[in-house]
């Protein structure tokens, strides 16, 4: 069998069909984009920081192999989520409603 | 909030990729939840009081309380966050999935069918509902092939459908379909079918728990997504599943008149369109063989639901590119079902409680006395219940 290169396949970003812009100003939805993107990265941070910190008290010393291998069982990620999930209750909590109320 | 089960087919991605994608999951609980559960309130304590204020009366339909949400900052700040959370669970998974290309493909190719089978249908037309638009915007939908064999999107929609529920359909990401086959041996345990059917199957996640609930049945499933299938078999095969897959549309099986015990689906109509889902219901009646049941798990229709209800669940159909999706709540199944040459009292519809998230007394009082009345308006996922409808032919 003649094996042929075969072409890398790259997966677009955006879908097919309308991106809704919800307020006045767009760049408010933009704004938005770079929030919520920026709050995933954080919360990657701090799971790596939490890698590293099992993995010392684990063993010690570690390698970047060690944390690239690392793969948390159910209860670390429980605890991963828990942490996720306060994270989240501070960070997107919304203004409390100022509205009439009656 | 269980981990994913590693098939052999699965990519999931490096440590922070895996930690991006379980951070998006739960993201989107939280918008779900924390900030979805305040709408309604923001709805009542100051929308609904304004528009009275201005017009001195109350929103008298789901478009004038569309209007007025979609004007106030909660309204929008929800949305946006919901539509950019939409697209972060596809993007988690993206990259893992191009640099498991091109072997990716070439393992899915190199399956040996041990258990089930795929016959693909390269010339099939593929329904202009799929084509028009990314179905909850996923780059490419379930049929797009960028590769000779592409298997790219079974792979995409596997792991980022696992991240858009969190985990909440169970490690096979299988929870209706699980439901479904429980309840059905529980509520008529006499029913045996030799040939069970499903429609729109993707890739098998809702296939398989009918294999295992009806292990002496042979299992046929069908989809128009040649990519989906690619991959649904290799994931069948790799979790030793017999199954056998067929690329057809489910407007046109190719399958004969009475072929089949029972025939099912998993959330499809929805996805399709006004003229596909009668002539869907009309290749049921046709295929089945008498006294064979259709059964179809399916958004709740709205017909009971208040205007704020509608609003809420029809957000979909606006922004997450959705199209069919207002129009199929707003449908009464029994009629179209009827329509579709069965009988009326053949007809059967029952609101499930889901299998893992709710009490063993719940489920059997859904088979003792089944009802819909407990059914609530909540998008996929959101609810604990299934609606499930159907007849006997
Ligand atoms: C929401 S997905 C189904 C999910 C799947 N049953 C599960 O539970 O994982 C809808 C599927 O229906 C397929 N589909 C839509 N219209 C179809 C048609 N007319 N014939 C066959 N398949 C169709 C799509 O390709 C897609 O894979």
């Amino acid at each position: 069998m003649t094996q042929q290169a075969e072409p890398k396949i790259t997966l677009p970003r955006d879908a097919k069909g309308k991106r809704s812009v919800f307020f006045d100003d767009p760049a408010i939805d933009q704004i938005m984009t770079f929030i919520l993107e920026l709050s995933a990265e954080v919360s990657v941070v701090y799971d790596r920081m939490d890698t590293v910190e099992r993995l010392l008290d684990e063993k010690g010393t570690i390698s970047r192999d060690d944390i690239e291998a690392y793969r948390p069982n159910e209860d670390v990620e429980s605890a991963r989520n828990e942490r996720r999930e306060a994270y989240l209750k501070r960070v997107f909590r919304m203004h409390p409603e100022t509205g009439p109320k009656d | 909030m269980p981990l994913q089960h590693e098939h052999d087919f699965l990519v999931t991605g490096s440590h922070d990729e895996m930690n991006r994608q379980h951070y998006v999951s739960r993201l989107r609980m939280h918008i779900l939840n924390q900030i979805g559960g305040g709408v309604r309130d923001v709805y009542e304590n100051r929308v609904k009081p304004a528009f009275e204020k201005d017009k001195g009366r109350i929103p008298k339909n789901e478009t004038e309380i569309h209007k007025a949400m979609m004007a106030d900052h909660y309204g929008r700040t929800w949305s946006t966050m919901m539509v950019n959370c939409q697209d972060m669970v596809w993007d988690s998974v993206r990259p893992a999935i191009e640099r498991a290309q091109p072997d990716l493909n070439d393992r899915v190719r190199g399956v040996n069918a041990r258990y089930g089978s795929v016959t693909l249908n390269p010339d099939i037309a593929m329904p202009r509902y799929l084509e028009a638009a990314d179905i909850h915007r996923m780059p490419g939908n379930y049929h797009t092939e960028r590769a000779v064999d592409d298997a790219t999107q079974g792979a995409l929609y596997d792991r980022g459908r696992f991240v858009y529920n969190g985990g909440a359909a169970g490690p096979f990401a299988d929870g209706i379909p699980r439901t479904m086959a429980a309840y059905i041996k529980a509520r008529w345990p006499e029913f045996k079918p030799k040939r069970i059917l499903e429609l729109g199957c993707t890739i098998g996640t809702s296939t398989v728990p009918f294999v295992d609930a009806f292990p002496d049945a042979e299992v046929h499933a069908i989809d128009v997504s040649a990519p989906s299938l690619r991959y649904g078999h290799a994931r069948a095969e790799a979790l030793a599943k017999p199954i056998h897959f067929h690329q057809m549309n489910a407007e046109d099986l190719d399958f004969e008149d009475g072929s089949f015990d029972l025939i099912y689906s998993c959330i499809i109509f929805h996805e399709t369109s006004r003229k596909a889902y009668p002539k869907i219901l009309e290749e049921c009646q046709r295929v089945l063989t008498s006294g064979g049941m259709m059964a179809h798990t399916e958004l709740t229709p709205v017909a009971n639901m208040s205007d704020f209800d509608a609003f809420y669940i029809d957000w979909d159909a606006y922004y997450n590119n959705e199209p069919f999706y207002k129009t199929y709540t707003s449908l009464d199944p029994q009629e179209w079902v009827t329509g579709a040459g069965f009988e009326q009292d053949k007809f059967f519809q029952v609101s499930i409680p889901d299998l893992d998230r709710s009490s063993s007394d719940a489920f059997a009082d859904s088979v003792s006395n089944p009802t819909v009345a407990d059914s609530k308006a909540a998008r996929v996922g959101e609810s604990a219940r299934w609606y499930t409808y159907g007849a006997w032919k």
